[in-house]
């Protein structure tokens, strides 16, 4: 009942936290997902917007982490979710609020009168476009190779029923039959991760840079920082998620004994590439923001065009039938979404809902670890 | 090479796509050779139709400035270092100068700042590249 409600706080403080973070790591420029001239970035709407999400945000989540780990310690485990999905709600429904309110404020005060509005493209982004550190999936292929063989030397002995991926390791009290495909999950797992994770960052390179007309120079050279980081955390997170999956096989396989040490060692890779995230997105913001200025990079004199009516639910969906690209940069995070008004961009959704609903058929079995 | 189109001026897109590329070459930021985006590509990163893109390429093609090929993009086919002008283009040149002079005339601006105002312009094309390709 302690770890429970000491879980009910920890997962309270984690939504808190990267609730709040999210308005404090975007942007000046896209404050809750609006866009705004440099010049209005310390505008008292915005700053009055900011301020009441931040205490807002604070206070729900010190009551969720208190009333959760109060029901739960009277009894209630099933608080643990019903307090993730309704904290969650709530941070967006104000997320969204502040947006609205920005909007607003913005629209009133046409805070885009007497200004230029321009857009820029840094030719370079294709001519010499970034190129991902590919030797970093070496290791995942060593991983990858190396997992498959201990599976393939011990699958030939391994009993009838194995213990079940579960959670953040293998559940001894809860078994499987033994098949190919329960035997080998982690393998097919770290497959789809070492195809999937470079075809990620072969797409993001090649998708439209974040380069800002009212600073071209400056943004362009930072995006390029920005994407190559992103690219290297990716590759070297596959190595780490290759890492795990060796580990919880092993365990699978009877080869390594679960105990705390062994659940601990098995996540300290995935610790170590959230932990390398979380740092990159504090030093080098999204889309390279917070890298420093070179002597010499000065604004244009125009405004980066005001493409809001192109961009829906508060900064996260991208909808617009004249432009060509199909994967841009998200407002909200270092994330990237699919263009909406591009007829590619609805057969990339349509495979993916066949794949999700051939899965749910049972007509396909996709890897899993649970 | 930065390539900056103002959403506010008159002029049409696919023009300034056009004058910003010769400018560029004349400033020394593209040279013979230089490779430059797809039309998909450009038109992409602009965020602005594909025939925009494409009028653009094809109004530089149509001047020599560029070629375009099917496989290897779109490339800089000429620069000031290329040698002398096609026959005819300075006689045209200098009537659409003769248009730039008349305004410039009619809106009271004397002889010598029109010619000090030239040679600045000239000697910015002559200046260090603005624009580094990335490491």
């Amino acid at each position: 009942m302690t770890m429970l409600a000491l879980a009910c706080l920890a997962q309270a403080a984690l939504l808190t936290v990267a609730a709040w973070s999210l308005p404090v790591l975007a942007r000046p420029t896209l404050p809750f997902g609006v866009r705004v001239p440099a010049a209005r970035v310390t505008d008292p709407a915005i700053t009055a917007q900011r301020r009441r999400y931040s205490r807002a945000v604070v206070t729900l989540g010190v009551l969720a982490a208190l009333v959760s780990a109060a029901a739960v310690i009277r009894g209630t485990p099933g608080v643990l979710t019903a307090t993730a999905v309704l904290l969650g709600a709530a941070d967006i429904a104000l997320y969204a609020t502040a947006h609205r309110a920005i909007h607003a404020a913005k629209r009133h005060g046409n805070w885009y009168a007497d200004t230029r509005q321009a857009i820029t493209a840094d030719t370079t982004w294709r001519t010499h476009p970034v190129r991902p550190p590919w030797p970093l999936l070496i290791p995942s292929l060593a991983l990858l190779t190396g997992t498959a063989a201990i599976g393939l030397a011990r699958y030939g002995s391994l009993p009838d029923t194995l213990a079940a991926l579960r959670g953040l390791g293998v559940d001894v009290h809860h078994r499987v039959a033994t098949t190919p495909v329960t035997a080998f999950a982690p393998v097919l797992s770290q497959t789809a991760i070492t195809i999937l994770a470079p075809l990620l960052v072969a797409v993001i390179v090649r998708a439209r840079p974040e380069t800002d007309a009212e600073h071209p120079a400056s943004s362009a050279r930072r995006y390029r920082v920005y994407v190559r980081g992103i690219a290297t955390l990716l590759l070297a997170g596959v190595a780490c998620a290759n890492l795990t999956l060796l580990l919880l096989g092993l365990q699978q396989w009877d080869l390594l004994t679960p105990s705390p040490l062994t659940t601990a060692a098995t996540w300290a890779p995935m610790a170590a590439v959230v932990a390398a995230f979380l740092i990159f997105g504090v030093r080098v913001g999204e889309a390279g923001h917070r890298l420093p200025a070179q002597p010499g990079e000065s604004g244009s004199g125009y405004v980066q065009r005001d493409d809001d009516r192109y961009w829906h639910l508060a900064g996260t969906v991208y909808i617009n039938r004249h432009d060509p690209a199909i994967l841009v940069h998200q407002r909200v995070g270092s994330r990237w979404t699919l263009n909406l008004g591009n007829p590619v961009a609805w057969t990339v959704l349509a495979v993916l809902a066949s794949l999700a609903l051939l899965q749910l058929l049972g007509i396909i079995d996709l890897p899993s670890t649970s | 090479m930065l390539l900056t189109i103002d959403l506010g001026s008159e002029v049409p897109l696919y023009q300034q796509i056009r004058d910003r590329v010769v400018e560029a070459i004349a400033g020394g930021d593209l040279a013979e050779g230089s490779a430059l985006p797809s039309i998909r590509q450009l038109a992409a990163d602009l965020a602005i139709n594909f025939h925009t893109v494409n009028k653009a390429y094809d109004l530089l093609r149509q001047e020599g400035i560029i070629r375009i090929n099917r496989k290897s993009g779109a490339m800089v086919r000429r620069d000031p270092s290329s040698g002398p002008p096609q026959p005819g283009y300075a006689d045209d040149w200098q009537a659409r100068l003769r248009t730039l002079l008349a305004e410039a005339t009619v809106q009271g601006m004397t002889a010598d700042e029109v010619l000090q105002r030239c040679g600045d312009t000239l000697a910015s094309f002559h200046t260090e590249p603005t624009t580094k390709e990335p490491a």
